[in-house]
């Protein structure tokens, strides 16, 4: 039987009290032990449905698990830096060294390289600053004989 | 149980039951459940895919209990889930259900048909179509007539009369507005009226003029 309110469209009440007599539920057997027989096949999924639920809802609310998802976007991170760092490469046009961290061998082969690059470029040693400091590079290396084999 | 508990105590049972309280389950089982199986069973005509199908919707049911959120819309939401496992089955075995009489193939009864329908008697003793039979027979017209209606003209008067759900709780259920479920309640309502009266009327009667 339908106990909701009768709505406006529902003009024809023989017609309706019909209705709930022709379709209510009351007049369809249920078959036997039907309520018993759906209780047991769900009520381990009751359980284990309540169980899933909150573990879910707890781990998805654990710091542990912010806190993890933070790190690795910071190791990601960090290892992303890491790999694309350039590898500096010295030039031998690079200037801004220190003598003291080369060695004798590496000062040799500079050398070698600044005075191709001065007769190629057809620098005029004595002009700048910087060719001063290759001058006097070049007589700091001539004075050690490190280019008398050439 | 009582069917009619007020809304306030249904919510509370459906917490228990969200919460895992078998008990609390147990009760919500026995309430619903005939409804749901009555409802399917007035769809299919079938009562083993009925069963099934009811068994399978609280199974559903339970799987979903423990999101379920909505208080106040239950009802609505657990005759959707029986009416979509329904449909998922049907498809699944390409069945059709079995209508109760004269629709062919699932196609509307329209407003054509029962206009020319309306034609074969014209007799004004008839504008009452239960006058003449008895209360059983007046509720198997009725149903019958139920049957040869469209099937979503059928889903709206099932929902109504069989699990008792108010328009806007059918609306719910079937994801349509409001103002389509009162229309097409209407208009079944209307086919209906015509349908039983067509069914009342019967053959014309024999000239008892002697020859």
């Amino acid at each position: 039987m339908n106990t909701n309110p009768p709505t406006k469209i529902e003009s024809d009440p023989q017609l309706n009290a019909l209705l709930d007599e022709a379709l209510g539920w009351q007049s369809v057997s249920t078959p036997d032990n039907l309520t018993e027989r759906i209780i047991s096949q769900t009520v381990d999924n009751l359980e284990s449905g309540h169980r899933h639920v909150v573990g879910r809802i707890n781990l998805a609310s654990r710091p542990v698990w912010a806190a993890a998802f933070a790190a690795l976007v910071l190791l990601a991170a960090g290892a992303a830096m890491w790999m694309t760092i350039p590898v500096q490469q010295m030039s031998p046009s690079d200037m801004f060294f220190t003598w003291d961290d080369k060695t004798e061998q590496e000062l040799e082969l500079l050398a070698l390289e600044i005075d191709e690059l001065q007769i190629a470029n057809n620098w005029d040693p004595v002009r700048s600053d910087l060719d001063q400091e290759l001058t006097q590079w070049d007589l700091g290396i001539a004075e050690n004989d490190l280019v008398t084999e050439f | 149980m009582d069917c009619t508990a007020p809304d306030s105590r249904l919510d509370q049972v459906l917490a228990l039951a969200a919460a895992g309280n078998e008990n609390a389950w147990r009760s919500l089982v026995a309430r619903y459940s005939a409804k749901v199986f009555a409802l399917i069973f007035r769809h299919c005509r079938d009562r083993e895919l009925a069963e099934e199908v009811t068994q399978a919707t609280f199974v559903k049911v339970v799987s979903s209990i423990g999101r379920y959120k909505e208080l106040g819309r239950f009802e609505s939401w657990l005759f959707r889930i029986a009416m979509n496992q329904l449909r998922d089955e049907m498809r699944g075995r390409k069945r059709r259900a079995v209508s109760a009489s004269g629709l062919i193939d699932g196609s509307e009864v329209t407003e054509s048909w029962l206009e020319a329908q309306a034609s074969i008697s014209q007799d004004p003793s008839n504008h009452d179509p239960f006058h003449l039979v008895s209360r059983g027979e007046q509720v198997e017209l009725l149903r019958e007539a139920v049957g040869r209606l469209s099937e979503t003209d059928q889903q709206v008067l099932y929902l109504r009369h069989t699990a008792g759900l108010s328009f806007a709780q059918i609306a719910e259920s079937l994801n349509q507005p409001l103002g389509t479920v009162l229309a097409r309640g209407h208009r079944a309502l209307g086919k209906l009226r015509k349908l039983v009266q067509q069914q009342d009327s019967g053959p014309p009667p024999h000239p008892t003029g002697g020859t």
